[in-house]
């Protein structure tokens, strides 16, 4: 425990302060004092095992181990003026080299491994061990991404402290004792901790090694490039391992404030995407009906041609941008200024788009302090792997609770919830009868800052917590046993996912048509919204966090890729911010609020769009209504890695570079604003989406415009935005660089008024009795991830989860193939029977099957109802 | 604390009153204790007696002397984890005092007994094995060095010693001491090695000199 009290000690002679609570090993490191270790590591709690840090203390019988030896006042340590201590240390690493392979000229850790230097450092030239070493299991595999080699391993406890401690996966363990002791799982089974990647990089020899790094380089022939992952919105600080211009291995870099030292096991071994050979590598240009190679003058200039032509004969209200939540912010500013500023339209959208309403989370480390974290509809092990690695900290460490709101029993649920599994389309029910729980236990002192607690609590009269068991499914005991946890609690947080944001009232989505206007769209989140804010507000004003899934959703909001929001999320409609945007961008812009994606489709259905631009999206894979209408555009261009389901519908398809091969920039989850690195070059022609986006303007816009797109890297891109958007004025490119930048948060009123929501539960319909909710998974065959071999074996078929009462009544049974029926379609499945889902519903994981869930939904914006028909 | 031994003696001495548990004892340390010996004597076996009664009059009093044409050379006095003592200390009582004071400790107050006729390089061999098979494998020097131990001896023993290998063991002697290792398992398993060397040399370096085990 460390406090802020100093403690005064001599080590080596040399006179060193340092807080009370930290160990003889850390007060020599800080002062610069090497100390050998194995066992001990920064982020484990220290074991005192190896005895490779021994030092002399005097006063004290012995050596000493300074990795577990607190400091004291006046104390006197010898590191390395003490013979015997320096003496003791080198017996250790001869103890420890007696039974280690001679394996270094093929061993993965050679080159970067603690015990080689400490081998060569402290080792005794030769061996004094003439005896046969011991032998034990070389080339073990212990799971799809490692291979274990006993007879490397010093038993150092490294691996197995890390997946007990941080990753809660007590899956690793010593069998066996003395000199036979060896590490293994249990009983043999694979491991499947999704943190196992992190073992590799902690354990001190090569006893663990990537199954995917194997033989692939050795270490010092990477070039190591900082880099941001990908494939969540945390957002972990990495470095991309290139050799021969391809990604060989991607290794945490260390920043507090996000990832720590880790990295999870998708963000570690999913990237031979990047080096695909099915990358696409110079532009398509349809050609008598089919997509042939073209150069890139060719098939801009086919670009160009074809989006003047529709300006000119339908104007700007027939032509769409549709951005992304995966590309950088340079990309996506870029993008809307030019639909907006050259094609003249706020006809632009993403999918996935965050709604404005909701807050991002202020902090991932303050996480580990929480003592109560509510999860509504967010399944951090799956969508953003690093926030459950922070959640974990706060339960095993702390002791925190984890209360779970989710039709799905997510894997945080095993910390004992409570587990509030509602019907999909119940939540709005739940989450007031929880609020009316809450109320009950009389938690008054909270409320002080809310000037209408009476009135709440006239509007949550309906809602005990006994009268909605039986729409929402949840038990009252859950219910109040979550209120009492929360009414006691001292700093609880509220995280939310985009699943929560579905629990609008349901049933009215349906009263809409298709394609109603974006703020009429929004207006449905809203309900979703002002509970998690009413919460909050009645917990005494605490923070509730939302959690997206892609990793640069915030940055896709923030540069204003959306039909009534400039960058900054500023509105179109709003005179002064216009002639500003206007005076920027060189070019008058549409006052109009432009049409979101719906409108889009809407308008494709009617033959009013003509033309469409589609950044880094597959709409066509994930419905396939969509990808039809797509289809019926006359002049569709398609912007990404791979030629995607909604490629091949487009008449020019234009390579783009990966997050590996372009400099920019990302928002994380947390509104962090981080710095991606090119660390190769893009195969074959892919070209960055600045530069694309850039020359086509070139040839599109007249000549006193020309000076308006004179970008030559993305720097200067990012050198506009910290112009354009509002709290970038001091964008600090070191920070961003190091280790991101976080910009000022807007400050918003803090809120004291809560507004009454009118929780609609759903119709029930005897002939589709199950409600289908959909969540991630950790792995699936989504965009990336199914051009990424390795990860691919860990996919499931698949499947829909469905509650053992619910199977018993429907006669169905693990395995049975089944058919997923809803008034708007159907879809093969196979049943998964598990008392993981609430009764009454059914889970099916996206991004899995070949036919997209979406098959099933009616809207974007409801669950649908179903049977499960064998 | 969990002995029996110990616990035996609680209501004895609640009963009749510390001097009178006192005045059992023939020294400074009160009480009775339990000694046993072992090895090749007339009569092995356990005794009730008189804290500090010496280790002269335990063997052949109690035990009955060493057996027919068999001569004494030492003893462990306290089980496998405590040093050799030899002819000179046969009179020196066995109590927590005294013992330390001659270079060894009491243990279990169970000796074992080694005789003219047995390897000394051998006992302390089987000890070893022993000791190696029971380090539970937490820390460095216990788990990996007393292997190391094991095989050196066994190698003497099997006539492959070499000139540096009690140079070797002696250095294994300082380093899985006290204060070296985790807990006091390798540092027990050290002490009987450590006395041998001392009382025993000679048959030692006779195993390295001869290439074999003079008694095999
Ligand atoms: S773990 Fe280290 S010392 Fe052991 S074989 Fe590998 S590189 Fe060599
Ligand atoms: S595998 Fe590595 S980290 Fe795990 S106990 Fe062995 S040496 Fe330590
Ligand atoms: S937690 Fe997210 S950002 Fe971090 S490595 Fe995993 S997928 Fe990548
Ligand atoms: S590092 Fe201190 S005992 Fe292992």
């Amino acid at each position: 425990m460390t406090t802020d009290r100093m403690v005064h000690l001599t080590i080596d002679d040399q006179e060193i302060g340092c807080p009370e609570g930290w160990t003889v090993y850390e007060a020599a490191t800080a002062a610069g004092i090497h100390i050998p270790t194995f066992c001990h590591h920064e982020k484990l709690v220290p074991v005192g095992a190896c005895r490779m840090c021994l030092v002399e203390i005097e006063g004290t019988l012995g050596l000493q181990t300074s990795c577990t030896a607190p400091v004291r006042e006046g104390m006197v340590v010898r590191v390395h003026t003490s013979p015997r201590a320096v003496e003791a240390r080198r017996a250790n690493i001869e103890f420890l080299l007696t039974n280690h392979p001679l394996d270094c000229p093929v061993c993965d850790k050679g080159g970067e491994c603690p015990l080689q230097d400490q081998a060569l450092l402290d080792g005794p030239g030769n061996s004094r061990y003439v005896e046969e070493k011991r032998h034990k299991s070389k080339r073990y595999p212990l799971g799809e991404f490692i291979v274990l080699d006993q007879e490397r391993c010093v038993l150092c406890w490294r691996c197995i402290r890390f997946l007990d401690e941080w990753a809660g996966d007590h899956e690793l363990d010593l069998f066996g004792r003395g000199a036979g002791t060896r590490l293994t799982t249990f009983q043999g089974r694979p491991l499947t901790s999704k943190w196992q990647g992190n073992t590799i990089d902690i354990c001190p020899v090569g006893a663990l090694t990537s199954r995917i790094f194997r033989f692939e380089a050795r270490v010092w022939e990477l070039t190591n490039t900082p880099s941001i992952c990908p494939l969540c919105s945390v957002g972990c600080n990495t470095f991309l391992g290139v050799k021969n211009n391809e990604v060989r291995r991607i290794t945490p870099r260390e920043n507090p404030e996000i990832n720590d030292v880790w990295v999870c096991d998708k963000g570690r071994f999913a990237h031979s995407f990047v080096d695909h050979p099915e990358r696409l590598t110079t532009p398509l240009v349809r050609r008598d009906g089919k997509l042939e190679p073209a150069t890139w003058s060719e098939a801009l200039d086919v670009v160009a041609r074809g989006f003047k032509a529709v300006l000119d004969q339908d104007g700007s209200q027939a032509i769409a941008g549709l951005g992304s939540t995966r590309v950088s912010n340079e990309a996506s500013y870029l993008f809307q200024r030019f639909v907006r500023s050259v094609l003249q339209t706020n006809n632009l959208d993403h999918l996935e788009r965050m709604p404005s309403g909701a807050t991002p989370l202020q902090s991932l480390p303050n996480l580990e302090h929480r003592d109560v974290i509510v999860l509504l509809g967010a399944d951090p092990s799956t969508e953003a792997p690093l926030v459950e690695l922070w959640i974990k900290k706060a339960v095993l460490r702390h002791g925190a609770k984890v209360i779970v709101i989710n039709p799905h029993k997510i894997e945080l649920s095993r910390y004992g919830g409570p587990w509030l599994g509602y019907r999909p389309g119940s939540g709005l029910a739940l989450l007031n009868s929880l609020m009316r729980a809450l109320l009950d236990t009389g938690l008054r002192d909270r409320t002080g800052r809310a000037t209408n607690v009476d009135e709440v609590r006239a509007w949550l009269e309906p809602f005990g917590p006994d009268r909605v068991e039986r729409t929402t499914g949840v038990q009252a005991a859950a219910i109040r046993q979550a209120a009492e946890l929360l009414a006691q609690a001292k700093q609880p947080i509220i995280l939310y996912g985009p699943n929560w944001l579905l629990e609008g009232p349901a049933g009215s989505a349906a009263l809409l048509p298709t394609g109603a206007p974006s703020e009429q769209r929004a207006g449905l989140v809203r309900p979703a919204l002002d509970l998690v804010a009413n919460l909050a507000l009645l917990l005494g004003g605490v923070e509730a966090g939302f959690v997206p899934w892609d990793h640069n959703t915030l940055g896709a909001l923030e540069m204003g890729v959306a039909p009534d929001l400039y960058p900054g999320q500023q509105p179109v409609t709003d005179n002064r911010v216009r002639s500003r945007m206007a005076s920027f961008w060189g070019s008058a812009l549409s006052p109009v609020r432009g049409l979101d994606f719906d409108g889009m489709m809407v308008a494709a259905r009617e033959e009013g769009l003509k033309a469409m631009w589609i950044l880094g999206a597959d709409p066509a894979r994930h419905c396939r209504v969509a990808g039809n209408l797509l289809g019926q555009i006359p002049f569709l261009v398609v912007q990404d890695l791979f030629l995607t389901d909604t490629a091949s519908l487009a008449e020019v398809v234009l390579p783009a570079t990966s997050f590996a091969e372009s400099d920019g920039s990302a928002i994380n989850l947390t509104g962090r604003l981080q710095a991606v690195t090119a660390a190769k070059y893009p195969p074959g022609q892919a070209r960055a989406d600045w530069w694309i986006i850039t020359q086509l303007a070139r040839l599109m816009v007249p000549p006193k415009q020309q000076r308006a797109w004179a970008f030559s890297s993305p720097q200067h891109v990012l050198d506009e935005m910290a112009k354009v958007l509002p709290g970038y004025r001091n964008l600090d490119r070191a920070a961003m660089l190091a280790g991101g930048w976080q910009p000022p948060r807007p400050q918003e009123a803090q809120r004291r008024v809560f507004t009454r929501v009118n929780a609609v539960t759903p119709k029930e319909d005897p002939e589709y009795p199950l409600v289908l909710c959909t969540g991630r998974l950790l792995y699936d065959r989504g965009a990336l991830l199914h051009h990424a071999e390795p990860v691919q074996h860990v996919v499931p078929e698949g499947y829909v989860m469905i509650h053992p009462g619910d199977a018993g009544q429907y006669g169905l049974a693990d395995g049975d193939g089944v058919s997923l029926v809803s008034r708007a379609g159907r879809l093969r499945s196979t049943v998964r029977v598990s008392d993981e889902v609430a009764p009454g519903t059914v889970f099916a994981p996206l991004n899995v099957n070949d036919a997209p869930l979406s098959v099933l939904f009616d809207d974007r914006w409801t669950w649908p109802r179903v049977q499960v028909v064998k | 604390m969990n002995n029996v031994e110990t616990l035996c003696n609680v209501p004895h001495i609640i009963g009749k009153g510390a001097a009178w548990f006192k005045n059992l004892s023939k020294t400074t340390n009160g009480g009775t204790k339990i000694y046993g010996v072992s090895g090749k004597v007339q009569r092995p076996g356990a005794w009730e007696l008189p804290m500090g009664t010496t280790i002269g009059e335990i063997l052949n009093e109690y035990a009955g002397g060493m057996r027919e044409g068999l001569k004494f050379r030492g003893l462990l006095p306290g089980g496998g984890s405590t040093d050799f003592l030899v002819e000179e200390h046969l009179d020196v009582p066995m109590d927590f005092d005294t013992i330390p004071e001659v270079g060894s400790r009491m243990g279990t107050g169970t000796m074992i007994i080694l005789d003219d006729q047995t390897c000394p390089v051998g006992m302390v061999h089987n000890l070893e094995r022993f000791f190696a098979q029971e380090s539970c494998g937490w820390c460095t020097p216990c788990r990996d060095g007393l292997p190391w131990v094991e095989k050196v001896l066994r190698a003497l023993e099997e006539g492959r010693g070499q000139p540096g290998d009690l140079d070797l063991l002696e250095r294994h002697g300082r380093f899985l001491w006290l204060g070296f290792t985790f807990c006091a398992l390798a540092p027990g398993a050290m002490e009987p090695l450590r006395s041998a060397l001392k009382y025993f040399r000679d048959d030692f370096e006779q195993h390295i000199r001869e290439k074999r085990c003079p008694w095999r």
